[in-house]
């Protein structure tokens, strides 16, 4: 089971792999967009934070990578290509997917049919990993992606870890899954862009506050679920492929942490160590109190919570 | 336009109103399971079915996402629900690929409509076109397009019988649909509302104490007036120039007004009973 962290800079990946990751994700500035990307993020967030890497930061990243053994995953993962004159716009997304190869890169990630499609006319080898964008929530649509050729899907937020592991168990393909921070809404079906290249401030939309008709002001569209670390044991157990923290937008410092931090439960737990989640969680003092809050897990990914239980 | 669609989504439901203006129907729900398997074994709305579809209306099937754990059930009710007299031949709404690729494999001929759960544009966000503003006039053309605008995505649903394509209408993506609809597919714009988000945590499954649902109380619309957004340094007043909407909460969807744009166009438009 490998450990896959997102990367915004040289400097992150260094710090991402020697703090544990055993996959890093990460992707190309490309100078047909001025704040847009080809990666699903702006390639310089609202924030003024950057989520894209030159050529040099890239190869030097995949020289870091490679040489302690962790592997490269290519953000390719744009939600949409579409019809353009002379078909411009697919031909330089390929050319993007081309660079990353070039410089050496282990798997795509892809979240476009059409991109997938494309990928496999155009005669790629390079492994492709479904993004999540592409709302695999059951076995069927294992089978549909699969047959589009990618080895690995990324599953999205909001699937409990027992329909995770029916869709393991259902087929070869490779299954990862998120264990750090999340979206409210489910992603592919999310039309409240954010970090798209946006202009105009809109923080995290679905964590806004909103005033209600004779009630207090809510957080009431805000169902993220954002920590895995108690799961982690349960995760290891369904031998999920790959187990993804998100954030390439987020300040990286904090990022790492978090890798840390679940390298260290992972760790704890395949090698045979007690697993306890408040020494765990301490590495980041407010973890607790923000995740846990007065009852367990509010904002658990995979255990029983009445998050998971007010799912469809 | 030649065809006003009725939405049957809600238990509620006015089957005895007059709906001389209305030429389909469409039963189930785009986004809930649950609330679809409610509706769609509704005795009461599938004999008002029968009965429209005897006056000579065209009747349509809308089905949702599917959670891995609700695609045994939701395949069963599916193959009874078609084997049906009122439903043969009928157009089936997919919001789901995974359902959409077992319905062709049980039925290579059905035709089927892609819901807004598969169409993507950067244009529905309420602040799309801060998104591409600054980007060259041809990639603010192609980001605003409906993700199904793609040559190789027509032709992959056109594989599995995809004939039409529901969706939400703004300024920057009418032109795209209308491109759709050259090419072949028959285009239904909603009118009642844009779709911005989809929950798998209903809002009412979270407010009850048992985190469960009747069926019913999803069919109140909650009101969200923007108060303060969020983001990693805390929450923050909306800045002016966002364009953040006044929002609706409908069950597990995120919605808001649906745009005033011409749809003269189009093959048809979709209305709920509000």
């Amino acid at each position: 089971m490998k450990l896959k962290v997102p990367v915004n800079s040289y400097e992150s990946a260094v710090k991402q792999i020697d703090a544990g990751a055993d996959e890093i994700y990460m992707g190309l500035e490309d100078a047909l967009f001025s704040t847009m990307s080809f990666s699903a993020r702006a390639q310089v967030t609202s924030n003024g934070s950057r989520s894209t890497l030159t050529e040099a930061e890239f190869a030097k990243s995949v020289e870091y990578a490679h040489a302690r053994n962790v592997a490269v995953n290519f953000t390719a993962n744009c939600q949409h290509i579409t019809k353009s004159p002379d078909d411009f716009y697919r031909r330089t997304f390929l050319d993007y997917v081309q660079r990353g190869i070039a410089l050496g890169v282990d798997a795509l990630i892809v979240a476009d049919i059409g991109n997938l499609i494309a990928l496999q006319k155009a005669g790629v080898k390079t492994p492709v990993i479904a993004g999540s964008y592409l709302n695999c929530f059951n076995s069927e649509t294992v089978d549909f992606l699969k047959r589009l050729g990618v080895f690995r899907i990324c599953i999205p937020d909001h699937v409990t870890l027992e329909e995770i592991k029916a869709m393991k168990n259902h087929s070869d393909v490779e299954i990862e899954a998120f264990i750090g921070y999340g979206c409210s809404n489910l992603g592919g079906m999310c039309h409240l862009y954010h970090n798209s290249g946006e202009k105009v401030h809109v923080g995290v939309p679905c964590r806004a506050r909103f005033l209600l008709e004779g009630r207090e002001p809510e957080c009431i569209m805000d169902v993220c679920p954002d920590c895995a670390i108690c799961s982690i044991p349960r995760l290891c157990d369904a031998r999920i492929d790959s187990l993804k923290l998100t954030g390439r937008e987020m300040n990286s410092e904090e990022v790492v942490k978090l890798t840390r931090m679940y390298k260290d439960a992972i760790l704890t737990y395949t090698e045979g160590r007690e697993f306890n989640r408040r020494t765990i969680i301490s590495a980041i003092p407010w973890w607790e109190s923000d995740m846990c809050g007065d009852t367990h897990c509010k904002r658990c990914r995979y255990e029983d919570t009445s998050l998971l239980r007010s799912y469809i | 336009m030649s065809c006003c669609e009725m939405r049957i989504d809600q238990l509620n439901f006015h089957t005895e109103a007059n709906y001389e203006g209305i030429q389909l129907f469409g039963i189930g729900h785009e986004s809930c399971v649950l609330k679809f398997i409610r509706v769609i074994r509704d005795l009461q709305l599938l004999e008002f079915a029968e009965r429209q579809k005897k006056f000579g209306k065209k009747i349509r099937i809308v089905t949702p996402f599917i959670p891995e754990r609700h695609l045994g059930e939701m395949k069963t009710v599916l193959r009874e629900t078609l084997a049906r007299p009122v439903f043969e031949d009928c157009v089936v709404v997919v919001n789901d690929l995974g359902l959409m690729n077992y319905l062709h494999r049980i039925d290579e001929r059905r035709q089927m409509c892609l819901g807004r759960g598969l169409i993507a544009c950067f244009d529905y966000a309420p602040w799309g076109r801060s998104i591409y503003k600054n980007e060259s006039p041809s990639i603010q053309k192609a980001v605003a397009q409906v993700s199904l605008y793609d040559d190789e995505e027509m032709a992959l649903f056109r594989r599995y019988q995809v004939t039409e394509v529901e969706a939400d209408l703004t300024e920057g993506s009418a032109e795209s649909l209308k491109e759709l609809q050259k090419e072949g597919f028959r285009i239904y714009v909603h009118r009642s509302s844009i779709l911005y988000g989809t929950q798998r945590s209903c809002y009412i499954r979270r407010r009850s104490s048992d985190q469960t649902c009747s069926g019913i109380e999803c069919e109140r619309v909650e009101k969200m007036e923007p108060d303060q957004l969020w983001d990693s340094a805390g929450f923050f007043e909306i800045p002016p120039d966002t364009n953040f909407p006044t929002m609706y909460l409908r069950g597990n969807q995120i919605c808001g007004r649906a745009y005033d744009v011409s749809c003269d166009w189009a093959d048809g438009i979709i209305l709920r009973m509000e």
